[in-house]
């Protein structure tokens, strides 16, 4: 058997050896998520390919351990009361090997010292890998669960209060002519009016070395601090209203005004600024990249500093997560409204433009003060017509029809608690303007009104598959149970009818 | 050596035991099969829905029809292309062919709903689209083919004279048909999985799965060769003329073509992972399994049959032969069972039940008494006394 | 005679001609796009609730036993069903319920393919693809092999493997003689919530698209069976990616019996080629005996004839000594008589001095 890799079968033994090699180092993906705590740390692109897997490093393992010795330990001092967030070393400008012997060193060095046989007393240390393959593992590319901050007004309002409003402990404006950071009251937004633009980077290298430090100072007993690990800011959290008792924050805006466009031929919209504020969680939520108005940099056929977004488009396409009409198309799916609402077309109708065009036409000329009456913006709703009573309904299926009894439909609990909902929410009741505009949302493709037709006006005892037009009973259940999957209520068979005795089949 | 074997000696030798006890519970099984359908024995659930294809077929017939192909590879060699140096072994070759397909018809007999509607796609209706049209023919037609090449030693035995005479004459005219017969229903075995390439893995399917099927047939067929020669040679000492000298030559000349059909056999292989761009799976687990099927029982096996020839070590070339013979099970298994629907839930996919293992090892175990029955009387691996000089 | 050879001949090459001239039908160019006018059935998952009203309904048209757990036992969704012999149809569900968002669920049962691989694969022709639409089995040829259940991509097909002498392989049928009496399939009949609709299968394409456009945050941007591997006649919308629906998302649209016709176009071939090439090899390897067999006889008749020479140059060479021989030897026996004679004439000299 020696002489079996002679020369004459080396190429039979190189293509099997060339094949085993391919089965054990290919990659085969798979979907993974790590935690925010999880940072990948691999060679810039800049330095070519790699020669082992990134390494999956824990940093909020490595703090908790490392956390009597404190941050210094890892992360020297990159300026005035600030750390340097890269490991051992302030910038890159060493190159590949030197970025290698940093980490190598410090890594493995650290960890060696760390081991029982290395520490002089004191109780077994946690220690980490020594070797290439302990942390260098092969493992598909992960995503990280890291996400973006929710910086709140009520988080904005914490800060404020520790920083005794001096607003240019964090807004800061760097004047060149002066060579120093000034703050300019209601001109700043938040760092990353400016950053996020032109450089997102360093927009997270000062995040993270003016938020962390500054967290990391406060170590004083009673000192209110913020979080110093990953997880703590970049988890997940629900960004919802503004807390009632958070202070309004006041940046010269309006409360009410006329948005008006140079060049814009519409009626104007009449927008209650203050009204809106409490809607978002924060003011980029529609001020995406500056606290200036939309229409400033988003002018009518669109500019450089608006990306060539279009004013048309900033203030109504559905899909932006800035936009008026985008915003309004949300609030749709909240399970009050989803019931109606999301079976209906999924773009605005034409008459729902006037709702907010209401003011006067833009060339004549508007009265002095630029603030909108008060009185313009609130709808109210009429109350309920009488000819809403009861509406027993009852259903007769062919081929189960021993299977269930008829089912008595609430017809004017129904109403009553859609109306109520509508009436308790003011962009409900603006769009819809009046009362019957409700009965539509099941009395579907016919006038609207307080008597609609029935539902057996249209729909009869087959399908119409020309129409898309369900048979009846298909018809009730694809309304009612629709309706209550996005509304969250009861949905089984037993819950609308009772079962009738069994004769076969079930 | 033309005496009754089992005159003087017991019948009752651990062997026949086995196979008694083998026999006669695989003849329980197949009453359970004809007096309770084939839910008898054990194709219930899910599993037999998904899975339709079980023991008999996955391994009686698609395992059994190319270790049976050693008759038209020898024939071949010896009728067309003139080694006269190995006709001494085509009778046997013919003889394992023959039977191995005679009890893979059996096992499909036991398998299919219908037993006696089996000559329907012959006499009844045509369903010329079906590439199991094609192999139900052809499996016919080579049965008979090869019942022809053998039936001179038949009538050595019965002393015919004049059919023998017939039957030598056609025995070319045999021999180049069941070599068409056998090139398109080995192929088509493989081709049968072409219509599923949602359901056997990317690996093992490819447009070419059946040429794969066909080469490997061959490699198969000399490799039962080999091992039949020596286990004949071995269990049928007074029946076998040849001389361990000349058997080994022989091995060691087989032993080259094993080398080389399993040598084209990888290279087509590695030619359809590449047209496949299949590459990136042998990195998954059943990537792994491929490559142990591929390099351990194909690649393997072809190095050492080169070595064994090279150094003139015919106990390598046998051992090798074995290896071959695994790996050819191996890869029909993995087509028809194991990486067959690997997406659907376990219990879709193939179980075990012992009666249908039981059933499938019982057919082999009575081809094997066949085959014993018919070395120990017919001029197999001997000449008959009255055709000595002949041929 | 007057059925002459060449009158013979010349039918035959006629008849193969008159064969030969008719219009190709299967032409590699063009594409066969399915019968027109043909039904299909368009299944809106995301309307379906898995009330299973279509499995009761299914059983109740096809005489099946009774559902094993009653409808509103949901744990029979824990696993995934597969129709079977006793169920021509199965409701699995996918992703459950999280909150508001409901369950997704789907119906399986045979698809009825444009281009079936059951019919393609049966060696028998026991199925056959209506122009209608439904897809028939004719249990009075089969054999049982089970090739189509296989073949089946779908897996929606099952054996009778507790029938012993009437076995037979069994599916939804598309409720077909309901469908001749003008009726629609019993199962998207009672759907409560028409997540089943019935109709043309070209106005149903559209009816699928329509829905698509109007509500496209509901909808993945895809019909499946449209194409997929030829296009089928039951048609699925869905709002989560259909891979989910353990549907082949990405399927291509060649059929799949096309991939059986690429090694059953071989076969003719190597029946006419193998025979040719077969015979000329053993003509060969024949012709190559013979030819060693008169080289040897040639070398064994050379061989012969140079010993011939060999042996006659020496017996001349011998000869020829031998002569020689004989030369010397007279020679010799001249001279010895001489010199005899010289002596017997000295001696005489002697004795007579005169």
């Amino acid at each position: 058997m020696c002489r079996v890799a002679s020369s004459r079968h080396a190429p039979l033994g190189l293509s099997g050896a060339i094949l085993l090699a391919l089965g054990c180092n290919g990659s085969y993906q798979e979907e993974r998520r790590v935690g925010a705590e999880i940072i990948v740390v691999r060679l810039p692109e800049a330095h070519g390919a790699l020669q082992r897997p990134p390494v999956e490093f824990n940093h909020a393992e490595h703090a908790k351990e490392m956390q009597k010795d404190g941050c210094t330990v890892c992360h020297p001092e990159g300026g005035p009361g600030r750390l340097s967030l890269k490991l051992g070393r302030t910038d890159d400008s060493g190159g590949r090997d030197a970025l290698i012997e940093t980490y190598h060193g410090r890594c493995i060095g650290c960890h060696e010292r760390r081991t029982t046989k290395n520490r002089k007393a004191g109780p077994p240390a946690r220690s980490g890998p020594r070797t290439c393959g302990g942390c260098h593992v092969q493992r598909p590319t992960p995503t990280s669960a890291r996400g973006r901050v929710a910086f709140t007004y009520a988080l904005h309002d914490a800060h404020v209060k520790v920083a005794e409003e001096k607003c240019e402990t964090c807004h800061a404006f760097y004047d060149k002519a002066q060579k120093r950071f000034v703050y300019r009251e209601g001109v700043d937004g938040g760092c990353g009016d400016f950053h996020s633009s032109r450089d997102p980077k360093r927009l997270r290298e000062l995040a993270h070395s003016t938020c962390v430090s500054c967290h990391r100072q406060r170590t004083a007993p009673g000192q209110k601090t913020g979080p110093t690990d990953c997880r703590g800011c970049h988890e997940a959290r629900a960004a919802g209203k503004r807390p009632e008792k958070t202070p309004r924050l006041v940046a010269n805006q309006p409360e009410r005004s006329w948005i008006k466009a140079a060049g814009a031929k519409s009626r104007l919209v009449g927008f209650d600024h203050r009204g809106h504020e409490v809607q978002a969680p924060f003011c980029s939520t529609c001020h995406h990249k500056t606290l200036k108005a939309c229409k400033d940099c988003h002018t009518l056929v669109g500019s450089v500093e608006g990306q060539g977004v279009t004013m048309a488009s900033a203030y109504h396409l559905p899909s932006s997560a800035h936009s008026c009409v985008g915003c309004h198309q949300r609030q749709l799916a909240a399970a009050d409204c989803a019931g109606c609402h999301e079976r209906r077309a999924a773009l605005p109708g034409r008459d729902s433009c006037v709702v907010c065009h209401r003011g006067p036409q833009p060339d004549k000329d508007v009265a002095a003060p630029a603030t909108m009456p008060a009185a313009e913006g609130e709808v109210k709703l009429a109350e309920l017509p009488p000819s809403s009573a009861d509406f027993p309904d009852k259903v007769e299926i062919k081929l189960l029809a021993s299977s269930f009894k008829p089912s008595t439909m609430p017809h004017r609990k129904i109403v009553a608690r859609l109306d109520a909902a509508i009436r308790g929410n003011k962009l409900a009741s603006t769009f819809h303007g009046k009362v019957e505009t409700l009965c539509s949302g099941c009395h579907h493709r016919s006038p609207a009104g307080a008597r609609p037709p029935p539902c057996e006006a249209c729909h009869g005892k087959v399908d119409h598959p020309t129409k898309d037009q369900p048979a009846l009973m298909a018809a009730f259940h694809r309304q009612c149970i629709g309706c209550h999957q996005r509304m969250g209520l009861k949905q089984g068979c037993t819950d609308c009818h009772t079962r009738a005795a069994k004769e076969g089949g079930r | 050596m033309t005496e009754s074997p089992t005159q003087s000696k017991s019948l009752l030798t651990p062997f026949n035991l086995v196979a008694g006890l083998i026999l006669a519970v695989g003849a329980y099984v197949a009453f359970l099969r004809f007096s309770s359908g084939l839910a008898g024995i054990g194709a219930v659930g899910d599993s037999a829905q998904s899975q339709p294809w079980g023991m008999l077929i996955s391994f009686n017939l698609m395992c059994g029809v190319p270790l049976s192909a050693g008759g038209f590879v020898m024939g071949t060699a010896v009728y067309i292309f003139g080694m006269k140096q190995y006709r001494l072994v085509v009778r046997p070759a013919v003889l394992v062919g023959m039977i191995g397909y005679f009890f893979a018809v059996v096992a499909l007999l036991m398998d299919v709903g219908r037993p006696w509607r089996l000559p329907y796609p012959m006499v009844v209706q045509y369903g010329v689209t079906s590439v199991l049209f094609l192999v139900a023919w052809h499996v016919a037609l080579y049965l008979s083919t090869q019942f022809v090449e053998f039936s001179p030693a038949v009538f050595e035995w019965l002393n015919w004279k004049r059919w023998r005479k017939v039957a030598v004459a056609v025995a070319v005219g045999a021999v180049i048909f069941g070599v068409i017969l056998s090139t398109l229903h080995q192929s088509a075995l493989g081709a049968l999985f072409l219509i599923t390439p949602t359901k056997v893995h990317p690996l093992w399917y490819s447009p070419f799965i059946g040429l794969f099927f066909f080469v490997s047939a061959i490699a198969a067929g000399i490799c039962m060769v080999i091992l039949e020669s020596a286990l004949a040679h071995r269990y049928f000492r007074e029946k076998v003329e040849m001389t361990t000298e000349h058997l080994d030559q022989i091995t060691i000349g087989l032993g080259k073509a094993a080398s080389i059909a399993l040598a084209v056999y990888f290279a087509i292989k590695v030619i359809g992972i590449a047209h496949g761009n299949t590459w990136h799976y042998l990195a998954s687990p059943i990537g792994h399994w491929f490559l142990l099927e591929l390099l351990g029982f194909s690649l393997l096996p072809c190095v050492l049959f080169a070595a064994g020839v090279r150094e003139r070590r015919p106990r390598l070339i046998r051992w090798a032969a074995g290896l071959t013979v695994l790996g050819i099970i191996l890869n029909r298994l993995n087509v028809s069972i194991i990486t067959f629907n690997l997406n659907l839930p376990a219990e879709q996919r193939f179980q075990f039940h012992w009666k249908e293992v039981w059933l499938s090892l019982a057919v082999v175990m009575a081809a094997v008494l066949t085959y014993r029955w018919a070395v120990n009387r017919m001029p197999v691996h001997h000449k008959h006394p009255l055709y000595k000089t002949v041929h | 005679m007057i059925f002459s050879r060449r009158r013979f001949l010349g039918g035959v090459a006629a008849g193969a001609g008159a064969l030969v001239a008719t219009p190709a039908q299967g032409a590699s160019h063009l594409h066969f796009a399915g019968h027109p006018g043909r039904i299909g059935l368009l299944h809106d998952t995301t309307l379906c609730v898995g009330c299973r009203s279509c499995e009761v309904a299914c059983k109740q048209v096809n005489s099946l036993p009774p559902l094993v757990r009653p409808a509103d036992d949901k744990s029979v969704f824990d696993k995934k069903r597969r129709p079977s012999d006793k169920s021509y149809t199965v409701v699995n569900r996918y992703r459950a319920g999280a909150g508001k968002t409901p369950a997704v669920y789907r119906k399986h049962q045979c698809m009825h393919c444009n281009e079936p691989c059951c019919a393609s694969v049966c060696f028998v022709k026991a199925f056959s693809k209506t122009p209608e639409g439904p897809v028939l089995y004719d249990p009075s040829v089969c054999v049982g092999c089970r090739y189509c259940m296989t073949a089946c991509p779908y897996n929606a097909l099952s054996y009778e493997y507790d029938k012993l002498w009437d076995p037979r392989v069994v599916r939804c049928t598309m409720c077909y003689p309901r469908i001749k009496q003008g009726k629609a399939p019993a199962c998207s009949t009672v759907c409560p919530m028409g997540a089943i609709t019935y109709g043309r299968r070209d106005e149903l394409l559209q009816v699928a698209r329509n829905r698509i456009d109007r509500r496209p945050n509901r909808y993945v941007n895809h019909i499946f069976g449209e194409h997929e591997f030829g296009g089928t006649s039951w048609l699925f919308l869905s709002g989560v990616p259909f891979k989910e629906l353990d549907l082949h998302e990405g399927a291509s649209h060649t059929p799949l019996p096309e991939l059986s016709k690429s090694f059953l176009s071989v076969v003719p071939l190597v029946l006419t080629i193998w025979p040719g090439l077969l015979l000329g090899i053993y003509a060969f390897s024949k012709r190559k005996e013979k030819l060693s067999q008169a080289e040897l006889e040639q070398t064994v008749a050379r061989v012969l004839a140079e010993a011939d020479e060999q042996t006659k140059k020496k017996l001349a060479a011998a000869a020829q000594r031998a002569g020689k021989d004989k030369e010397r030897a007279v020679a010799l026996a001249v001279k010895k008589a001489l010199a005899e004679a010289e002596a017997t004439a000295k001696e005489a000299d002697k004795e007579d001095p005169k």
